[in-house]
């Protein structure tokens, strides 16, 4: 359960123009919002989503390298109901013309929108370094200038700012912090994500061995976490080969645990399956023997965790 | 002329969930009014008299405002009662 605080100004006027003001503050509690990233991110997949799971809370899409930001009024971003929260991801930035662009972008949000804030991602899993991602010192200097860019900005708290970083990495790299962590402390950043999955471990992982160290890197620096990312892929037999988990059953309940987990937080307010690849629950899947299988377990427990 | 003081604003209720509403209540005054009492005396035929007096209250009339930069926040007064509004988050 995430919380926000309104604060509300009360401000009186006599008919002389003596004014006085007072303000006060409400607590919105927020059930967290489990949404999907669809398996592509195309105009078709999310609606084919659309039609499996009509009434999400949150939705993750992006915008790969290349292709500059999505516009509001067709394409990806039209998919998106308005009482869904969307958590969009862009790779593009030059400085000398992205700062006015998503400040244009932020201005075009429609107006129906309004009643949820959507969640903005410049150069998701820096960490990668595949060809598309920015060196950790050009990183740094883009999110100043996109903190920058929208500082002030009439609409700005329509959208959150969100660094997302890859976890398994994260946790594993001393340098981590200095070379792209530090982003999620700066003034402006709104919230801190990281994309979790089961990478490099034999069992699936406790929830909170799953979490803790998102969940501390968002608390070190005082903003709520989200995870634009989470899947687990199914883990049918241990490294010696012996059965672990054939049918998917603990992984459902593993989905199931963590859900509870990240819900009894205080502070995380978005989480979205994976909902491509070895996560994509509608898909038929080859284990490495080969063997096909589809995964019905975890598809109930994610319809029974999203109704 | 002096500023018009706020006692409070109470929210009811404080804690809520998105979609739900709260009323707010502005409890203010304007120091500037001054209050007038009126006396109404009344004798019958026989002399006997009896009175009872009111109050009236002279003060600028005030223009109540509720904001937030929340733009997930709907507010709307209530036309029935200057100082109260109804919040929605």
């Amino acid at each position: 359960m995430a919380t926000r605080t309104v604060t509300l100004t009360a401000r009186l006027r006599d008919a002389a123009g003596n004014a006085t003001t007072s303000t006060t503050t409400l607590t919105v509690q927020t059930p967290l919002a489990l949404g999907w990233c669809p398996p592509q991110s195309s105009v078709t997949s999310v609606q084919a989503m659309l039609a499996r799971y009509p009434r999400p809370r949150s939705m993750r899409l992006y915008s790969g390298a290349g292709a500059g930001l999505e516009p509001w009024s067709s394409g990806l971003l039209a998919q998106v109901p308005a009482g869904c929260a969307v958590h969009y991801s862009f790779k593009d930035w030059a400085s000398a013309t992205s700062p006015a662009a998503i400040r244009d972008w932020l201005s075009a949000r429609p107006a129906a929108r309004r009643q949820v804030v959507d969640l903005v991602t410049l150069d998701h899993e820096p960490e990668q370094q595949n060809g598309d991602d920015p060196t950790p010192a050009a990183y740094r200097q883009e999110w100043q200038e996109l903190v920058a860019a929208l500082a002030g900005h009439a609409r700005r708290r329509e959208v959150w700012l969100v660094p997302v970083f890859t976890e398994y990495y994260a946790r594993r790299t001393a340098t981590w912090w200095a070379d792209f962590g530090a982003v999620s402390s700066y003034a402006g950043v709104d919230a801190v994500g990281f994309d979790i999955y089961d990478v490099g471990y034999e069992r699936y992982r406790t929830p909170v061995e799953r979490n803790d160290f998102a969940l501390a890197q968002a608390r070190r620096v005082g903003r709520p976490l989200v995870v634009p990312e989470w899947g687990i892929k199914r883990k049918p037999t241990l490294d010696s080969g012996a059965a672990y988990d054939p049918d998917g059953a603990l992984c459902a309940q593993a989905m199931r645990d963590n859900m509870a987990h990240l819900r009894a937080q205080p502070d995380v307010p978005y989480v979205e399956w994976f909902y491509r690849g070895d996560c994509n629950l509608d898909a038929t899947l080859t284990y490495p023997s080969g063997q096909t299988y589809v995964r019905d377990a975890e598809r109930a427990a994610f319809v029974q965790l999203t109704a | 002329m002096a500023n018009p003081v706020i006692r409070s604003i109470t929210a009811t209720p404080s804690t809520l969930q998105p979609g739900q509403s709260a009323q707010v209540v502005i409890d203010a005054y304007d120091p500037d009014a001054r209050t007038v009492t009126v006396t109404g005396r009344v004798t019958d035929v026989g002399g006997h008299v009896a009175t009872a007096t009111t109050t009236l209250t002279v003060g600028d009339p005030l223009k109540y405002e509720l904001t937030t930069t929340d733009p997930a926040v709907t507010i709307v007064a209530d036309p029935a009662a200057p100082g109260r509004f109804s919040v929605r988050v």
